[in-house]
C-alpha cells in the first residue's frame, strides 16, 4: 500500500503555478516567484519548462488529460468537461492569456493531441480524404476551444452536461445536420 | 576621483542589463562562462575609455577647458535623457530559457555599450587624474558590476533591468548639474 504518492519536480512546479493564479494574474508572475512558492531556486524551474507559458501548458495537460483514464472519447469529453466546471476560475485566468503563447492556441494543441489519439484506437485512415487527421483535428480542438471559451467566460452558469451536450451535437451532425434539424423543427 | 567612479559606474548599468537578462535566463550559474563575458565587457570598456581620452587629449587643450566643461556637461544629459527613454519604453523581458551565451553578441553588445565609456573617457581628459588609474577603475568596476548583476538575474530574475537604467540616467543627470553648479559658481 502506496502511503503517499511520489510527486515530481515538475508537478510541484506547475502545482506552485496553479496556486499562484489563485493569487495574482498570470502576466505578473515571474520565475523567483513559482520557484519560492514551490521551495526551489529559479534556476532549477528551466531545468524542466522553458518558460511559464511552457509550465501552464503542462498544468493543463496535466488537468485534462494526466487525471483523466478514459480511451472513450465521449466519456473523455464529459470528464474534460467536468474539470472546466470545477476549475471555473482557474481556467477564466487562463483565457486571459493571449498574444503569441495564447491559452487558447495551448489548449487547442492539447485537444487535438487527445482527438488524434481517439483517431488512432478508432484506426480511421484519412488517406483517401482530401483532408488530412491534423487538419480535421485542429479544427474541430478549434470548435471546443471555442465553446469552452464562450461557456467560461460567459457570465451564465450553465452545467457542464448542457455544453456537453452542444459539442455532441456539432461534432456528431455538423452545420448542415444541425441547420436540417432546426428546419424541421420551425416546420 | 568620486566623480569619476560615479560615471564609470553609470556607464556599467547597460553592460549590467545585459548581465542581469543572462543571467535571468539560465538555468545553471557557470562562473566560468559568466566570467568570460564579464571580462569581455571589463576589456572593451577599458579599451573605449582610452581612446576617449587620447580623443580628448588631441581635441582639447588648456585654452579649450571652457568649452570641455561645457560639451562634458551637454553630453551627460543627452546620455541621461536617451538612457532614461530607452529604460522606459523598454518591455518587459519574456523570462525564457536561454542557456548559451553567445561570445560574438556579447563582443557586439560590449562595443556598442562602450560608447558611453569613450564620451566619459574625453570628458575625463585633463582633470588630474592619472589615466591608468581611471583605466584600471573602469576595469574593475565594470567586471565587478557585470558579475553580480548575472547572479542577481540568475537568483532574482529580470525585474531589476529598469532599476539599473533608471539609476543609470539619475547619476548622468546629477553629474551634470554638478558640473554646471561648478561652472557657474
Amino acid at each position: 500500500m502506496e502511503l503517499y504518492k511520489r510527486i515530481s519536480m515538475k508537478d510541484m512546479l506547475a502545482q506552485a503555478l496553479y496556486l499562484l493564479m489563485e493569487e495574482m494574474p498570470f502576466e505578473k508572475i515571474t520565475i523567483k516567484q513559482i520557484g519560492v512558492k514551490a521551495g526551489v531556486i529559479r534556476g532549477t524551474f528551466y531545468n524542466h519548462f522553458y518558460d511559464k507559458y511552457e509550465a501552464l501548458e503542462y498544468l493543463t495537460y496535466t488537468l485534462l488529460v494526466g487525471s483523466i483514464e478514459e480511451d472513450n472519447f465521449r466519456i473523455r469529453l464529459k470528464r474534460i468537461l467536468e474539470v472546466f466546471q470545477t476549475q471555473k476560475e482557474f481556467f477564466k485566468k487562463c483565457f486571459q492569456v493571449e498574444g503569441q503563447n495564447s491559452f487558447e492556441m495551448m489548449l487547442s494543441h492539447i485537444l487535438a493531441e487527445i482527438l488524434m489519439n481517439y483517431l488512432e484506437v478508432e484506426k480511421v485512415d484519412f488517406q483517401k480524404s482530401s483532408m488530412s487527421s491534423k487538419d480535421f483535428t485542429a479544427i474541430h480542438a478549434n470548435m471546443i476551444v471555442y465553446v469552452l471559451k464562450n461557456w467560461i467566460l460567459k457570465k451564465d452558469n450553465l452545467n457542464y452536461e448542457v455544453i456537453y451536450e452542444q459539442l455532441l451535437q456539432l461534432l456528431g451532425k455538423g452545420a448542415k445536420g444541425m441547420i436540417d434539424e432546426l428546419k424541421e423543427i420551425q416546420e | 576621483m568620486f566623480r569619476c567612479i560615479l560615471l564609470l559606474v553609470a556607464a556599467s548599468s547597460d553592460s549590467d542589463i545585459y548581465m542581469l537578462e543572462k543571467g535571468a535566463t539560465t538555468n545553471q550559474l557557470k562562473v566560468k562562462t559568466l566570467f568570460t563575458h564579464s571580462l569581455i565587457f571589463a576589456v572593451v570598456s577599458v579599451l573605449m575609455t582610452f581612446l576617449g581620452l587620447m580623443i580628448g587629449k588631441l581635441i582639447l587643450n588648456e585654452k579649450m577647458v571652457l568649452l570641455h566643461e561645457m560639451i562634458t556637461i551637454l553630453i551627460f544629459l543627452c546620455i541621461s535623457a536617451i538612457i532614461f527613454v530607452r529604460t522606459f519604453r523598454k518591455e518587459k523581458i519574456i523570462e525564457r530559457l536561454k542557456p548559451e551565451m553567445d561570445l560574438k553578441t556579447t563582443l557586439k553588445q560590449s562595443i556598442l555599450t562602450g560608447i558611453d565609456f569613450l564620451l566619459i573617457g574625453v570628458s575625463l581628459t585633463g582633470i588630474g587624474i592619472a589615466p591608468i588609474y581611471i583605466l584600471f577603475a573602469a576595469f574593475l568596476l565594470n567586471l565587478s558590476s557585470s558579475l553580480s548583476a548575472s547572479c542577481i538575474g540568475y537568483y532574482l530574475g529580470a525585474d531589476y533591468q529598469k532599476a539599473f537604467g533608471y539609476l543609470s540616467a539619475l547619476i548622468y543627470f546629477v553629474v551634470a548639474n554638478i558640473e554646471l553648479i561648478s561652472l557657474v559658481l
